[in-house]
């Protein structure tokens, strides 16, 4: 998990489609840098970022059941009722 | 690809997907012959030059795999969440791993199920932009 927020810029990251090591080079739809995951951030590794670091942000990798008591006010996230990007003229 | 020798270019694999369409998979790499550039060129023609890459954090080009472009991966970029007291909201021992975030005071959690190692969520919580992957 990590900021996508750089220069007063916000970025869309998602899958470039390609991996390396078996892990997914991202890549951010503004200025189609690449992207990969190198402590402590998402390091750009091609592109407008170059060798610019987006950090990464605290979080746990745990059960539903041990978050869930130590959180119980949390929101659960909907993939199916959630909207995906979607490409248009301003939005290519 | 004028302009280009090819540097490494695996052999393409044709997929029969369950809808009887044809989907490619392969990897490209190609060094520019002008100025010795090493790009990665996906399914759709798109190019990242990928030089520094190799050469300053020392990836290996060859490592580099799929290509089938980002337009089959969109990412959500309009969460829709489920709380407390919610008809689908998950019972309180369910056993599924999640990755769970406090931030700006909010807390959410994603399953890891949903996520699914190439998902990515782009998100805001409060004032924060962050992007949520597995």
């Amino acid at each position: 998990m990590y900021s996508r927020q750089i220069d007063g810029n916000i970025l869309t990251l998602a899958s470039s489609s390609f991996t390396y090591d078996k892990i997914f080079v991202l890549v951010d739809y503004e200025t189609q840098s690449l992207w990969y995951h190198m402590a402590p951030g998402l390091v750009c590794i091609s592109g407008h970022y170059q060798d610019r670091i987006l950090p990464e942000i605290p979080h746990e990798q745990t059960t539903w059941a041990q978050w869930r008591d130590g959180h119980p006010e949390t929101w659960f996230f909907d993939a199916r009722a959630s909207a995906r990007y979607e490409p248009s003229v301003d939005n290519p | 690809m004028r302009g280009r020798i090819l540097l490494v270019c695996c052999a393409l694999t044709v997929v029969a997907c369950s809808d009887n369409t044809i989907e490619f998979l392969g990897d490209s790499q190609f060094v520019d012959e002008n100025d010795n550039r090493i790009v990665l060129t996906d399914m759709n023609g798109i190019d990242y030059d990928i030089t520094h890459a190799v050469t300053h954090y020392g990836f290996a080009a060859q490592k580099f795999r799929g290509g089938a472009g980002w337009q089959r991966f969109w990412p959500f970029v309009g969460p829709r969440f489920s709380e407390p007291g919610d008809g689908d909201y998950p019972a309180p021992f369910d056993p599924m791993e999640v990755i769970g975030v406090e931030l700006n005071g909010e807390c959410r959690a994603y399953a890891l199920a949903d996520l699914d190692g190439i998902e990515i969520v782009d998100e805001v919580f409060g004032d924060a932009h962050v992007a949520v992957g597995w």
